[in-house]
């Protein structure tokens, strides 16, 4: 079995370390702009 | 600042801030400060963010075995709030542990992964806050805030399993190292990054857990 590239593998672990962080984070905060953005419009009916 | 809105604004605000600095200063450790590991060499530095990650997700874990408990036993809505953000937030570095783990056994052991304790009592964790993050989007309305506490309790109890199945067979039989129980971290610029990292993981997820409180409370109206 070839041994693996021990660069590339620390480059693909940290990659998707901050892969993961990235897309919750930014799932996370285009949700609150959302809600907030609607929150506001609702109360600015009332 | 007396308005709570605007003191909660401030507290993520001071979290993020916080977190985002000490994580720079954590990467600068890993990859400048700290040297490279005389068996495994550069690879070794996964294991920073590997064991920061797996504390992070443990302690989510915990926030969401006590908030479960009080759930099933008052059933205050704020409770199922805080249980569901801390279990995606822990699924989120549940996951991260898996998939380093996985690419740091690969370059040290030239395996993706083989069936000890440790790997199968992690890998079941994560299934069961697989089955948490699925049972909240796809679960009945009615009874999906109990039956997430309850399995969310079973997910919890998991976390010592994983913590102490190191043990349950001799090093020699295992892959995964048993780093801090030997003792095994002597350069002391192993420990400072390990710590340093740690912490601003942990901050990080506060954080995380707090925006997730935020989205389920605006998307059930409460203000």
């Amino acid at each position: 079995m070839p041994q693996p590239d021990t660069y590339m593998e620390l480059f693909y672990a940290y990659l998707a370390v901050w892969v993961i962080i990235a897309v919750f984070l930014m799932s996370l905060s285009s949700k609150v702009t959302r809600l907030e953005k609607r929150s506001s419009k609702f109360t600015s009916n009332d | 600042m007396d308005n709570p809105q605007s003191r909660s604004t401030f507290i993520d605000s001071a979290l993020l801030a916080l977190s985002t600095i000490l994580i720079a200063l954590s990467l600068y450790a890993v990859f400048v400060y700290v040297p490279n590991e005389l068996t495994m060499g550069a690879i070794q530095r996964i294991f920073y963010f590997h064991v920061g990650s797996a504390t992070a997700c443990y302690i989510s874990f915990g926030i969401v075995f006590f908030a479960a408990i009080l759930f099933l036993s008052s059933r205050k809505e704020v409770y199922d709030m805080v249980l569901l953000s801390a279990g995606e937030v822990g699924f989120m570095f549940c996951s991260i542990v898996l998939i380093s783990g996985i690419l740091w056994g690969h370059s040290a052991w030239n395996t993706w992964f083989r069936f000890e304790p440790r790997l199968v009592s992690f890998l079941v964790l994560w299934l069961i806050f697989l089955g948490f993050v699925l049972l909240r989007k796809f679960g009945e309305p009615g009874k999906v805030a109990a039956h997430s506490a309850i399995l969310g309790i079973l997910g919890a109890i998991t976390v010592p399993i994983v913590v102490y199945s190191i043990k349950l067979l001799p090093a020699a039989a295992q892959l995964h190292p048993q780093v801090l129980e030997n003792r095994g971290l002597r350069d002391p610029k192993f420990t400072q990054a390990l710590i340093l990292t740690t912490l601003s993981l942990i901050i990080f997820q506060f954080f995380l857990i707090r925006l997730r409180f935020r989205v389920e409370r605006l998307n059930r109206g409460d203000h």
